[in-house]
């Protein structure tokens, strides 16, 4: 079993390896990529709490999985994504003089927990749908896993005990 | 969009398999083990036990049409996954296997006038199935995770059983989502295609069928694009004398749609919306190394259906991120927390559409009704009950900005009142019924068996045929229904 999480972890380094070659696939990918990246930054979880390279490394891993995650949806999701997006990039350059990209992290937060309880089901699902994919990707992460104590593939003590292997 | 292709290939086959999923790796094997020339088509690539990993993102851009993230617009949208490798959905499930209930077998019968469609007709399939697939309860010590649905559903009164599996030797590692490393669940892959493989099944893996090409009423050409480890394509054109489409139930009315076959196709999409809690124990659970929860509470059955949900560290995350701000730091007592669902069988319909030029052309919506809302309520707030009963310290449910429950009270009001459906999280593994079966022709797509209505050589074999959604987990039906339908084509096929 041991071999199976060192196999495992072996292919999960040379995985996100793998996304820093993976290139945008279609015309949308390209403005979808650079500016999703914002959403995902501000949305890296605080806990557990990680070193500053930690932190950088999970941040370079995230947006690259992420993005083959987006690379992935249906064309005519991936329009009205991009559409939104481009609104919400530029909406608050009336109020706040500055692009949405351009804000610090925790403004970039503020805005988006503002706008994941707003009252337009469109603009909620978008914002959910980032939160849900940024904190699939993180919890998924092998340095989160070591900080958190999480052994994956470990045999159920209960059945081994009970002599059922 | 479809571009890059390289070069054309064709070539002829007895009968064609498209998709090998539960429907299409039975359909498969049966035929080869008959010794018929069979080609089996596959949009993913095939895996062995050894080649799956631990990590939820790389068993889900592996396993999963694309990476997971295919929802089922509608208000709300229901998020939505299926398997998308050789082996389709039966890769990434629990290996929960159910016997069509009676009730849905009478009345499936009486709206769509199905032949040859009776518990009678069915059992020697069931036979078959739980034979082949060892279709077998947990053995040993019952993990806590498993536990916890029992004594609260024994504390309350409920009915409550414990669901046999498709396992052989499962060591409860709780990776049954992402693929077995253990090849312990016996999914198609390990089963019927294995052995199909043996039988001199031709696989060909990574190639998406575009276009089924028809001649007043017969296909005569399939047309497919084969993506090869060199990441070039190739357009592959194939021509058989019978065609099995087996694409599971978006694909299939889908690629039927986009072929020009209307005729209600695509029309009577059903599903199982689940809403989800995650709850925090007031012990340690360690769901992450146990069994998959095996017991459903069937005492709101046939409408409702209380089940255990796969854990691992991204899903909880996932679970409670509509709570997240209050929720994060409990990230930290994760071996506490256990995440279960209420299914409802919905009286809701959709429809699948296809675009015409995309790659991924699939579409498809799908209405939810008042009683479905009613019954999500009534299921939230059973959930609920049950994991107060069990013990619980704290419950996160899946609706978008609500506070965490912390009395069975709290639950216990969506008896009453209706959760804020377009708030709430719903999702679906069980999708169904979209080309239904039966000799009523005004609503199905195909004959009892799973002929296409007007064409000579194109058959459904799939969780499509369905008439309307099951109320529990569907691949015993798909799979004997499949056994059926191929059985009936053997015995009238001409040599």
């Amino acid at each position: 079993m041991k071999e199976l999480i060192d196999r495992n972890k072996q292919d999960l380094k040379s995985w996100f390896t793998d996304f820093s070659k993976s290139k945008p696939k279609g015309f949308i990918d390209i403005p979808l990529f650079h500016f999703s990246k914002s959403y995902i930054q501000a949305l890296l979880p605080e806990y557990p709490p990680l070193e500053f390279e930690e932190q950088q490394i999970i941040e370079r891993d995230l947006i690259k999985v992420i993005h083959e995650q987006l690379s992935f949806i249906s064309f005519f999701l991936k329009l009205p994504m991009l559409f939104l997006i481009l609104f919400f990039e530029t909406s608050i350059l009336i109020s706040r003089g500055k692009k949405f990209s351009s804000l610090g992290k925790s403004r970039r937060l503020e805005f988006i927990n503002k706008w994941s309880s707003s009252p337009f089901s469109f603009k909620r699902d978008l914002f959910k749908f980032f939160r849900t994919l940024t904190l699939f990707s993180f919890y998924d992460h092998p340095i989160v896993h070591d900080k958190l104590g999480v052994k994956l593939g470990k045999r159920n003590v209960c059945l081994e005990s009970a002599g059922n292997l | 969009m479809i571009s890059k292709v390289n070069s054309t290939n064709t070539f002829e086959t007895d009968v064609l398999v498209i998709g090998s999923g539960a429907g299409g790796a039975v359909t498969a094997s049966v035929l080869a083990k008959k010794g018929i020339d069979v080609t089996l088509i596959e949009e993913g690539s095939h895996y062995s036990p050894a080649d799956h990993s631990p990590y939820s993102s790389i068993g889900m851009a592996k396993l999963y049409r694309q990476h997971g993230v295919t929802p089922i617009l509608g208000k709300p949208s229901i998020a939505f996954v299926e398997g998308c490798c050789v082996g389709g959905s039966t890769e990434i499930n629990s290996g929960l296997f159910h016997r069509t209930p009676d009730e849905t077998i009478e009345n499936w019968q009486r709206t769509s006038d199905i032949a040859e469609f009776t518990h009678d007709n069915m059992e020697p399939y069931f036979k078959e199935l739980e034979k082949k697939l060892n279709i077998s309860y947990l053995d040993g010590v019952l993990p806590k995770s498993s536990e916890i649905i029992k004594s609260g559903a024994e504390s309350l009164g409920w009915k409550c059983v414990e669901v046999p599996r498709a396992q052989k030797n499962c060591t409860g590692i709780n990776l049954c989502s992402i693929g077995c490393p253990m090849g312990a669940k016996q999914s198609m892959s390990v089963t019927y295609i294995a052995e199909g493989l043996k039988n001199g099944i031709k696989l060909i893996q990574r190639s998406k069928v575009v276009k089924l090409e028809t001649e007043k009423n017969r296909i005569h050409t399939v047309n497919a694009i084969s993506n090869g480890d060199n990441g070039k394509q190739k357009f592959l054109r194939i021509k058989a004398n019978d065609i099995f489409v087996c694409c599971g139930a978006i694909q299939t009315p889908a690629l039927l749609r986009k072929s020009g076959l209307k005729r209600n196709i695509g029309e009577n999409l059903k599903l199982h919306p689940t809403i989800k809690i995650t709850a925090l124990m007031n012990e340690e659970v360690n769901a992450i190394q146990s069994t998959v929860p095996v017991f459903q509470v069937f005492e709101f059955a046939p409408e409702i259906v209380i089940g255990g949900s796969v854990f691992s560290l991204p899903y909880t995350a996932t679970g409670l991120s509509d709570c997240w701000g209050e929720a994060q730091e409990k990230m930290e007592l994760w071996n506490r927390m256990v995440t279960y669902y209420a299914l409802v069988r919905s009286s809701g319909k959709g429809k699948v559409r296809a675009f015409p030029s995309a790659e991924n052309y699939a579409f498809s919506y799908y209405k939810t009704t008042k009683k479905d809302h009613r019954n999500l309520s009534i299921g939230l707030a059973r959930l609920g009950q049950l994991f107060f009963a069990a013990g619980a310290k704290e419950l996160y449910p899946t609706i978008s900005g609500h506070p965490p429950f912390k009395k069975v009270d709290e639950c216990l009001v969506y008896l009453e009142k209706n959760i804020p459906l377009k708030r709430s999280g719903l999702l679906t593994i069980h999708i169904f019924s979209s080309c239904p079966m039966g000799e009523n022709k005004n609503i199905s797509a195909t004959n009892s068996f799973g002929k296409v209505w007007d064409y000579d050589n194109l058959y459904i074999n799939d969780a499509s045929l369905f008439v309307d959604a099951l109320g529990v987990n569907p691949q015993g039906t798909i799979m004997a229904i499949a056994l059926r339908n191929i059985n009936h084509y053997l015995s009238n096929r001409k040599n």
